[in-house]
């Protein structure tokens, strides 16, 4: 268990003290509602705002890209050589991509906790008083079945530089279709149908139910659904994984 | 000698295409194994495969009779490993790389403490332990590459070409920290492409060509293997001697001319230099220099593997 540890921290340390990583983390998000907040205001209401609207797809899209940091720290070129040695030294083969998941998941929930904080000071957007906790829950929860999705694409196409190409296909098509960047009955029917199957779709849902309904309901099948896949990914990543492909 | 690694019918293949192709060896208690071959000879691949990070289709790999995959960690837990590429963090401190790798071996408290003074002052590098990584040259960062590997005292520590791209001091250094730890009882399996460093640091030498072992022994019992001398003669004017004269001469097996120059291949053990003098002389030919070159390691492969170690 120390050894664990030892990499767990190592991992989410190099994650924390990585400027570039932190600046993305935190501007993404803002930058996003602040432009597609200002630039669609007159669609949405005084109630209702565009930020509001934006604030919680566009922080579940960011939640999103938690994939893109798990798929860096996993494989990237820099960190690739001392992971290396890290496969050399005696410690189960699981830690690795245990390890890369529980850093990314640490350091996205840190930096997409206070971007929504800042996100709510600037544009006073809502996400939820009364069942704070929960929807923070269903944001985090996002947050590990990415960091998780990350880990399995490198383990699957043993090359950090592929897994991103096919994240950013996926994460843009998943967002779209969940209908994080414009409204999804824009599109029609059928991509609505298609909408009602995506688990993000389904987080989006349940958090604005809960935001605006006061309705919990769907909180614990969707969070369940989020940790039940995650452990699906983890397990999968964790079989899939060899040493070797840092050799 | 007591055998600590013994890898017997190794094969391995990427693919379709073997790159390793049974090969057997053991590495021996105390020793400085040096494995000799030139870029492709598949010297990483079997190191990647004896330090547990590689898979391998047949044979087998034991460690003090007990194979391997019987008790990977345990095994590992034995073992140092110097990868060939900077495996370090370049954020951190000399002394938070060595303590972070020590602590993968299970090494805490005051005995992580000492690991890492240990690894640290036998690379010469306990006066920088409190400098980032990114701040070291070439040299330190290949020590500190080493000192990584050796905190927590392996049985068997395994370098593969520690000493690449570094100047000579550095370079020195190191070979003196190998010959330290080998004094210590460390057992070393060593991966070069310089046989300067082999011929200064190898108990024994296994020479790898296109994943087969092509000699093995120590650097004299190959020497001696090896029956030739090259005698390389400046001379005055090459266009007036014929090379079928030298032939004539005991010795000697073969000779070329080359410009102003007469290039014989001798056995060794023959002194024949006076005779070929002799003979030039009657030649009439003016001697400007005389190198005689014995058998090295370098022309031990050449002759081996018909390509130079660089290659």
């Amino acid at each position: 268990m120390y050894r664990l540890v030892r990499i767990i921290q190592r991992d989410t340390l190099n994650l924390l003290t990585n400027p570039m990583w932190i600046f993305f983390s935190l501007m993404f998000p803002l930058l996003l509602v602040a432009i597609l907040g200002f630039l669609t205001e007159g669609l949405y209401g005084d109630y209702f705002t565009s930020y509001d609207y934006y604030g919680v797809t566009f922080m579940l899209f960011s939640a999103m890209y938690a994939a893109t940091f798990s798929a860096n720290s996993f494989m990237e070129e820099k960190i690739k050589q001392a992971n290396l040695r890290i496969v050399y030294s005696p410690i189960r083969n699981w830690f690795i991509p245990f390890s890369k998941i529980v850093a990314t998941f640490i350091f996205t929930t840190i930096f997409y906790t206070i971007a929504a904080v800042i996100c709510h000071l600037l544009f006073h957007i809502r996400f939820g008083s009364e069942n704070l906790l929960q929807i923070w829950l269903l944001f985090i929860g996002m947050n590990l079945l990415f960091s998780c999705i990350g880990v399995l694409m490198c383990c699957i196409f043993k090359s950090e530089g592929v897994a991103n190409q096919i994240l950013s296909i996926l994460t843009a098509a998943l967002a779209m279709l969940s209908g994080f960047i414009f409204p999804i009955a824009n599109l029609g029917e059928s991509f609505v149908k298609i909408s009602r199957w995506l688990p993000t779709a389904k987080v989006a849902q349940a958090v604005f139910e809960m935001i605006y309904d006061q309705n919990t309901a769907s909180f614990f099948p969707v969070f369940s659904l989020l940790l039940i896949g995650s452990i699906l990914i983890l397990g999968l990543s964790i079989i899939l994984f060899r040493g070797e492909e840092y050799v | 000698m007591k055998s600590l690694i013994e890898v017997k019918n190794l094969a391995k293949s990427y693919k379709d295409k073997q790159v390793i192709h049974g090969i057997s060896f053991a590495i021996y208690e105390g020793e400085i194994l040096c494995l000799l071959g030139p870029n492709g000879a598949s010297k990483s691949t079997t190191i990647n495969i004896l330090c547990g990070a590689l898979g391998y289709d047949a044979g087998e790999v034991t460690c003090n009779g007990v194979p391997i995959d019987q008790n990977l960690q345990g095994f590992k837990q034995q073992l140092g490993v110097v990868p060939q590429d900077l495996a370090l963090y370049e954020d951190l401190t000399a002394e938070k790389n060595v303590q972070f790798f020590a602590s993968l071996y299970g090494l805490k408290g005051q005995e992580l403490e000492a690991g890492v003074a240990f690894a640290l002052t036998s690379v010469g590098l306990n006066e920088h332990r409190k400098e980032k990584v990114a701040t070291f040259s070439g040299g330190m960062k290949r020590r500190l590459n080493i000192a990584c590997a050796i905190a927590h005292r392996p049985a068997l520590l395994i370098m593969d070409e520690p000493t690449v791209g570094i100047d000579p001091q550095s370079r020195n250094h190191i070979l003196n920290a190998i010959k330290k730890m080998q004094l210590k009882g460390m057992t070393v399996l060593y991966t070069t492409h310089y046989m300067e460093e082999v011929e200064e640091i190898s108990s024994r030498i296994i020479i790898m060509d296109h994943g087969r072992i092509i000699a093995e022994g120590t650097k004299e019992a190959l020497k001696e293997k090896n029956d030739e001398r090259k005698i390389t003669i400046e001379i005055s004017d090459s266009s007036e001697i014929s090379a079928d004269a030298f032939y004539q001469i005991e010795g000697v097996k073969e000779v070329s001319l080359n410009e102003d120059e007469l290039m014989i291949t001798s056995i060794k053990g023959i002194e024949n230099l006076d005779h070929i003098i002799a003979k030039l002389i009657r030649l009439r030919q003016k001697i400007q220099n005389i190198v005689v070159q014995e058998a090295n390691l370098e022309t031990i492969f050449l002759d081996l593997t018909g390509r130079s170690l660089r290659d």
